[in-house]
């Protein structure tokens, strides 16, 4: 057997360990398993390829230098999340005025649903999306998006548990009208669920 | 931001796209945990397909700075004193330090260990690797073949009479292998560190002992000199061995665990024009 068979066969924890202890590899097949699985968060976080591809890199960096700092209590998947979203936010606050929503002119909405009408879906989500706060954005992406449980984004995002249920019901309910969704009866859209205070 | 008002009859369009839709099936939460969503936008939002995986160039770029990463930490692991390698791009203060990372990553780690020219006819020794002459007048030169003084890694292992090691993160591939390994036969392995055997971080092969042990697997250890780098071939972590026997260059790229037992020979000897 190979020596990259070997570390096919090891966890994501055991590669980590690996790595801490000096092995050249180990953490290249840590970015193999989960490089796209990240890429996708950037990309959903910061909207744009280019901050993304800066802000995923910066991540896979620092968690390479910081492998020791992995305390184990979480996986590692949510680990690099953790990292990978944090990067993303940094760089989006630090480019927030420049930024702005490039892509939020509606305008072309109604030429563009003659064609490819799937495509335009998730274009008119997206923007749905730029348009909530950080904070809601953020949790319906981990949560509703990558299908993490409200456990994993809280820790991912350094928020108890209730926040992140409170922030998802008020992003979706921001998102009905955005999206010309039909209002539930039983959904409070003017007045969605107040934020729980974070523990002290 | 709020919303575009003038967006209205888009929405109501959207609503349409959005039933018709065999891309995004929205489906009603059944349940009552707290986070049910009654209002379909979770449905819809899970509904939408995942991005295309990490785009080429970006693995390649993010391999090539863990690559560096990893040079670094080895050479910081090994005593040596290197200027930290890059980490991202785009910023003022980070492209100083990628500048020098990428001198750093350049650095050669030359191994001399008990690699040394010997002159036969005065007993003297010469380190060829530090004597500054590029490998190429080296090679040029006309090294003594090694004799059976050098029988000291691996049993019968026969160590060459100048091996020498660098870390770096060039990208071999099969297509450009006999290009790339001229200019590795060609590069001058200037500074040369002594590399610990243990504290390489890259294994064995880092070693000049796990070095020889693998040219004999691959039928090259009469070579007098050798150039390795321990760099990438197609994609994966490889080891590229210039070695030179009798003045004939032949290139090979193994894998990092290449040893006397198993060669993982990723490309076969390739006499370089």
């Amino acid at each position: 057997m190979s020596r990259l068979d070997d570390l096919l066969e090891l966890s994501d924890r055991e590669l980590l360990s690996a790595h801490c202890a000096g092995d050249a590899d180990a953490f290249g097949e840590i970015f193999r398993r989960h490089r796209d699985r990240m890429w996708a968060v950037a990309l959903r976080t910061t909207r744009d390829p280019e901050m993304a591809a800066d802000a995923v890199q910066e991540a896979f960096i620092a968690a390479f230098r910081r492998a020791d700092s992995f305390r184990g209590d979480a996986a590692v998947t949510t680990w690099l999340h953790r990292i990978v979203v944090n990067s993303c936010l940094d760089r989006l606050r630090r480019t927030k005025p420049v930024v702005g929503l490039p892509d939020a002119d509606h305008s072309d909405l109604a030429d563009r649903h003659d064609h490819h009408h799937s495509v335009d879906v998730r274009l008119d989500v997206q923007r749905a999306l730029e348009q909530l706060p950080e904070g809601q954005r953020m949790a319906l992406v981990l949560v509703d998006m990558h299908g993490l449980s409200i456990t994993e984004a809280a820790n991912i995002l350094d928020v108890a548990e209730g926040t992140i249920k409170s922030r998802c019901a008020r992003g979706r309910a921001a998102m009905v009208p955005l999206l010309g969704l039909p209002a539930p009866a039983d959904v409070p859209l003017s007045h969605p669920p107040k934020e729980p205070m974070a523990p002290s | 931001m709020l919303p575009d008002q003038t967006a209205e009859p888009a929405a109501e369009r959207l609503i349409t796209d959005i039933e018709v839709s065999t891309l995004i099936a929205p489906r009603k939460p059944v349940g009552s945990s707290p986070d049910d969503d009654q209002t379909g936008v979770r449905a819809l939002l899970s509904g939408l397909p995942e991005p295309d995986p990490m785009p080429a160039y970006l693995v390649e770029r993010i391999s090539a700075s863990l690559a560096a990463e990893q040079a670094q930490r080895a050479v910081l692991a090994s005593g040596a004193s290197v200027t930290p390698l890059l980490a991202t791009r785009r910023r003022p203060r980070r492209l100083l330090f990628s500048l020098a990372g990428a001198a750093a990553a350049v650095v050669l780690i030359g191994v001399l260990g008990n690699n040394l020219v010997r002159d036969s006819s005065s007993g003297g020794v010469t380190s060829a690797a530090s004597s500054g002459l590029p490998s190429a007048a080296r090679e040029s030169s006309g090294l003594a073949p090694p004799s059976s003084a050098d029988k000291s890694v691996s049993g019968d292992a026969l160590a060459p009479a100048s091996i020498q090691i660098r870390v770096s993160t060039v990208r071999y591939t099969q297509a450009t292998f006999v290009a790339q390994a001229r200019k590795l036969r060609d590069v001058a392995f200037d500074s040369p560190q002594p590399m610990a055997t243990d504290s390489s971080g890259v294994g064995p092969i880092g070693t000049t002992g796990g070095l020889t042990s693998c040219l004999n697997a691959i039928g090259a250890g009469g070579a007098q000199l050798v150039q390795a780098d321990l760099a990438f071939y197609e994609g994966q972590p490889a080891v590229i061995i210039v070695a030179t026997t009798n003045g004939v260059p032949t290139a090979y790229a193994v894998g990092r665990g290449c040893s006397q037992a198993d060669a993982s020979l990723l490309h076969q000897g390739v006499v370089l024009p």
